[in-house]
């Protein structure tokens, strides 16, 4: 798993206070009780973790982890050189 | 007793949901620590359009429950007119012709009562029975549809009149910024509508032709309360007015009641889900209409209509499933002898059914 995908999913597993061991690439949303409201709350914390900003109407189409861990990468790729390493 | 005609009727000014978003995030940014999360749940609320009472800027000089109360008033008067006139209208009748008036809002209020204050600007006859209702909120369509119906079950040569009016837009409040209250700043929008309910002895109820839009014969209804549910919806009225109340526990009580609820409420008139052709549904919001779609596990495309009219012009409140009704009625009635169910939910928390064949 690369850099961007353990820290997606630490910032997962921080904001539903749940194991990150428990969480994967494939793990749905849906699975982790993760609603649409959690999902914005964790779109705010990617954004400033990775110094992004993450279109607003992305958010409903992601499903699962890889999703989310798909978007931030291509995010990061375009604006290579404000990604924050913290 | 038919359901002879619905009208709809909305405020001029129409805003696609990106300008209110951008509009609410202006006003409010001072007062917010993430400004953005406005937009974030505006795009998730299934909502393109709506059409409001006011132009935009002119909202921030509402303040205080009194002058917004007043506003409501006056608007909720010409809305409803023209709601009634549309409905009347399409089958020929004129207020002279209608016995009872039922008013649903809970957007504002008022004594004498909005229907009081169209009965002085229309000719209703002075014998009308008039039953303004305050509270059920979005029951209060289907809810409405009900009683109509009990009062022409008991003089079926008569016709009853429901008009909701729901202007949503005069609860937004400046001083909360919950979640509960910008998500209701991003579902719900202003509208009325208004339908004539025709006694079975009634020259609409017994009329047939082939060029004729036929509303359905109302069937059955079905009232169930769901007991200790206050907290799931509903308003706290204070100094500023209306605010929102709002669980993110409204699409589980879907979930736990309303398959029982449908499926006793057929059982009871000898039919299943199965039987059902269509269905027309309070435009309650993404989360509701898909707790919908899956606890009656409906075929894809069932609840189109009630999208469509979320899409369109927001939740209404009450008018909602009405405006469902008239997009049915007039484009895609069922076919004769077919059935379909009206539904709504609302604070209580509660549900109505009311089973229609075509």
């Amino acid at each position: 798993m690369n850099d961007i995908a353990t820290r997606c999913i630490d910032i997962i597993a921080k904001s539903k206070s749940i194991p990150a061991d428990t969480i994967s690439l494939a793990s749905t949303f849906d699975e982790l009780n993760i609603d649409s409201l959690d999902k914005i709350n964790i779109s705010f914390e990617v954004e400033e973790a990775f110094n992004i900003e993450i279109p607003d109407e992305a958010l409903s189409t992601l499903r699962t982890v890889g999703d989310m861990v798909e978007g931030v990468t291509k995010l990061t790729a375009t604006t290579p050189s404000t990604i924050t390493t913290h | 007793m038919r359901i002879a005609s619905v009208g709809t009727a909305y405020p001029p000014h129409r805003y696609s949901q990106a300008q209110i978003s951008e509009a609410l995030t202006a006003r409010w940014q001072d007062r917010m620590e993430e400004p953005r999360l406005i937009n974030r749940l505006f795009v998730n609320c299934g909502v393109d359009f709506r059409n409001l009472v006011f132009p935009l800027d002119v909202y921030e000089n509402l303040s205080g429950f009194g002058p917004t109360n007043d506003a409501w008033i006056v608007a909720a008067v010409e809305l409803g007119e023209k709601a009634i006139d549309t409905a009347l209208a399409r089958v020929g009748l004129t207020p002279a012709d209608i016995s009872a008036i039922f008013f649903a809002s809970v957007t504002g209020i008022a004594s004498p009562t909005i229907d009081a204050r169209l009965i002085n600007r229309m000719p209703f006859p002075t014998s009308i029975k008039r039953t303004p209702i305050f509270g059920l909120g979005c029951v209060a369509g289907a809810a409405g549809i009900s009683r109509a119906s009990d009062y022409v079950r008991a003089f079926p040569n008569q016709y009853a009149l429901l008009l909701s009016v729901e202007l949503c837009s005069l609860t937004w409040q400046d001083n909360d910024q919950s979640i509960a209250n910008l998500i209701s700043c991003g579902l719900f929008g202003d509208g009325a509508a208004a339908v004539v309910i025709a006694g079975s002895e009634t020259a609409l109820a017994k009329r047939t032709c082939a060029t004729c839009i036929s509303g359905p014969r109302i069937l059955d209804t079905r009232s169930t309360f769901y007991r200790h549910t206050e907290h799931i919806m509903g308003w706290d009225i204070g100094d500023m007015g209306f605010k929102i109340v709002l669980s993110p526990d409204v699409p589980k009580v879907v979930n736990e009641h309303l398959r029982g609820n449908v499926e006793s409420f057929l059982t009871d008139n000898g039919l299943s889900l199965g039987d059902i052709s269509s269905y027309i549904f309070h435009s309650g919001g993404p989360k509701v209409l898909e707790a919908m779609e899956n606890t009656l596990s409906l075929p894809e495309n069932a609840l189109e209509a009630s999208w469509r009219s979320l899409r369109e012009v927001g939740n209404l409140s009450a008018a909602s499933v009405l405006a469902v009704l008239e997009d049915v009625l007039v484009n895609a009635p069922g076919k004769p002898g077919t059935y379909s169910i009206l539904a709504a939910m609302g604070p209580a928390f509660c549900s109505e059914l009311v089973l229609l064949q075509w």
